[in-house]
């Protein structure tokens, strides 16, 4: 259980509720700025919060009225940051095997290299390495030590695209293969997507929302909480046939979609659909045109000069219209239309492995 | 040349540094890392022989040290001597002469080592006394080196300290400075003259080494941060 409150003299203050989840990864995802960071570090006891207590199993780490704060060292967690903070005096695999007892080293320091595919350059210098694989390090470092849980500060984000993408892959199968309680930061959505099985939004120092990660993505319980992830329809999918035009077909819940290819052995995805790219027209679709779907509107919510369609098209989707073209097309809760989604307009997030 | 004088500033010099060296670095680390308020009255009182003269600083040791002081007493009764006028007597003197020169740049280089450094250390489960082992001091070993060869180059030339503490004893008390003056008082200018080239050419010698290590200028360093 986390319950940590934090005051920065002369600034915001922070108030963070959630349960700590004893498996799989939670996204900690709001903008710079939000506390994230600040959260991760209390969480590691970098960072002495002001109120509050901080629970992990049955181990109490902080709690402001019984004076209790387990130091860093004796909490035994993973903490990887954007910029990797290896030892620059140490060779790689002095790094990796710095928190491992010297009796394990030998047989822990090489399967955590292979782990993360830095074998061959065990004996290289921090400065002699690329910015991911200095990254790669560090996270083979965090967890050749067998912290209980993996703090992951926005580690993708100093990196360039290419390498981002490449470790964000590896990533995902790093987290898997290690099994571990794990918090990420980021501010990038497809990270989030790509890596979190739940998900925090946190603005300003407060938890929006808390749950699984397609559905607070698509769902997002409050204005603020869709102004942090944007509205967009997240869909669990799986890559069923591939084109010679570099087009795939998707099963999203029973739906069929076309999109883009995003890489060849993906089979696994999310697909996403933001709000303002979904086209309605009145009526039903025939049945086999490519991405045109035939959709119940479930509810008409008026925001502004726009209106918010939340349609059932086999799975959830949103789309935005315009007034006038609400009164054109005559839509009220019940009625059926035809959702129309261009290809390009879906964006494919990989998902390694089973599709949890 | 007097060598035995030589002989007894460099022997001097080697004990100041080497104890310097462990009595400095736990006073360098609390220095670099303490949110204590301590430190705003313990900073200065190291840092005071920088500007105290060094009769003032030899007087206050020969007071502590001395029969009357309950310290000099109890010292006195351990060691069944009394450490005025003694090489015992120099070297305390010397240490605290020359504390400065050995903390400030040990805690500079500990509190330049990147937190994140510190903060990694503790994530991986190592305690504050084996992340200054391990992190911290294989990191700042061109400030630890050039504190101790500071320590050792000023204990080498001091002069005040010693004639108030050690007098002028031949082969006990008196170093390679006293020597000098005491030849030139003697009116052997030839002996001070050579005994001064040696000191001369010596400490020339190791700033120079210093200034190599660190890559740059000595003196900022040896003023502190």
């Amino acid at each position: 259980m986390i319950d940590l409150t934090k005051t920065f003299a002369g600034g915001p203050t922070l108030r963070f509720e959630m349960a700590l989840r004893p498996t799989g990864t939670t996204v900690l995802f709001g903008p710079s700025g939000s506390g994230k960071t600040t959260l991760l570090r209390m969480l590691a006891g970098l960072e002495r919060p002001d109120r509050g207590s901080l629970r992990f199993g049955a181990e109490t780490w902080f709690d402001g009225v019984k004076k209790v704060d387990i130091p860093t060292r004796s909490r035994r967690v993973g903490y990887v940051t954007q910029e990797s903070a290896l030892f620059p005096h140490l060779t790689v695999r002095a790094n990796v095997g710095f928190g491992v007892p010297s009796a394990e080293r030998g047989a822990r320091v090489p399967e955590m290299l292979a782990l993360v595919g830095m074998t061959g350059l065990a004996e290289r210098l921090p400065h002699e390495l690329s910015g991911g694989q200095k990254q790669r390090v560090s996270l083979a470092r965090a967890v050749a030590a067998r912290p209980r849980i993996l703090l992951l500060d926005e580690p993708l984000s100093a990196l360039d695209a290419t390498a981002r993408e490449e470790l964000r892959r590896d990533l995902g199968r790093f987290l898997r293969a290690i099994s571990l309680p794990t918090f990420l930061v980021t501010h990038d959505r497809t990270e989030a997507l790509a890596l979190g099985d739940e998900v925090v939004l946190i603005e300003d120092g407060l938890v929006l929302q808390q749950g699984p990660i397609a559905d607070v993505f698509s769902r997002p319980s409050s204005l603020a909480a869709a102004r942090v992830v944007g509205v967009e329809a997240v869909v669990p999918a799986r890559i069923t046939a591939r084109s010679d035009e570099g087009l795939v077909t998707l099963d999203a819940s029973g739906v069929s979609l076309t999109a883009l290819d995003p890489g060849p052995t993906i089979e696994h995805v999310f697909a996403c659909i933001r709000a303002d790219e979904v086209i309605i027209e009145p009526g039903l679709a025939p049945t086999s045109a490519r991405n045109r779907l035939a959709a119940t509107v479930k509810a008409v919510r008026v925001e502004s000069a726009l209106v918010r369609l939340e349609l059932d098209c086999g799975f959830d989707l949103t789309a935005f219209i315009t007034r006038s073209a609400l009164r054109e097309l005559d839509l009220r809760e019940g009625s059926k239309a035809t959702a129309v989604i261009k290809a390009p307009a879906i964006h494919l997030v990989p998902r390694d492995g089973d599709g949890r | 040349m007097d060598f035995e004088a030589l002989r007894l500033s460099f022997r001097l010099a080697a004990a100041t540094s080497i104890s310097l060296l462990i009595l400095g670095l736990p006073i360098g680390y609390w220095l670099a890392f303490t949110r204590s308020r301590l430190r705003w009255i313990v900073e200065p009182v190291i840092a005071l022989p920088i500007v105290l003269p060094p009769t003032v600083l030899g007087f206050c040791v020969l007071i502590a040290l001395g029969p009357r002081s309950p310290l000099g007493r109890t010292l006195e009764q351990v060691t069944g001597h009394s450490f005025v006028f003694t090489f015992e007597g120099l070297w305390v003197a010397s240490i605290l002469y020359s504390l400065p020169f050995a903390v400030q740049p040990f805690a500079t280089a500990f509190a330049g080592v990147d937190a994140r450094l510190r903060e990694a250390a503790a994530c991986l489960g190592t305690s504050s006394l084996g992340t200054f082992f391990r992190v911290i001091l294989p990191l700042s070993t061109r400030g630890v080196l050039a504190g101790v060869i500071l320590s050792f180059a000023h204990t080498l030339g001091e002069f005040g300290v010693v004639l108030m503490v050690g007098g002028n004893i031949p082969g006990v008390t008196r170093t390679a400075s006293i020597a000098i003056y005491d030849g030139v008082q003697a009116l052997d200018y030839s002996g001070a003259f050579r005994t001064s080239a040696v000191l001369l050419a010596l400490s020339l010698l190791i700033l120079m080494a210093t200034s190599r290590l660190l890559g740059g200028l000595v003196l900022p360093g040896a003023r502190g941060k």
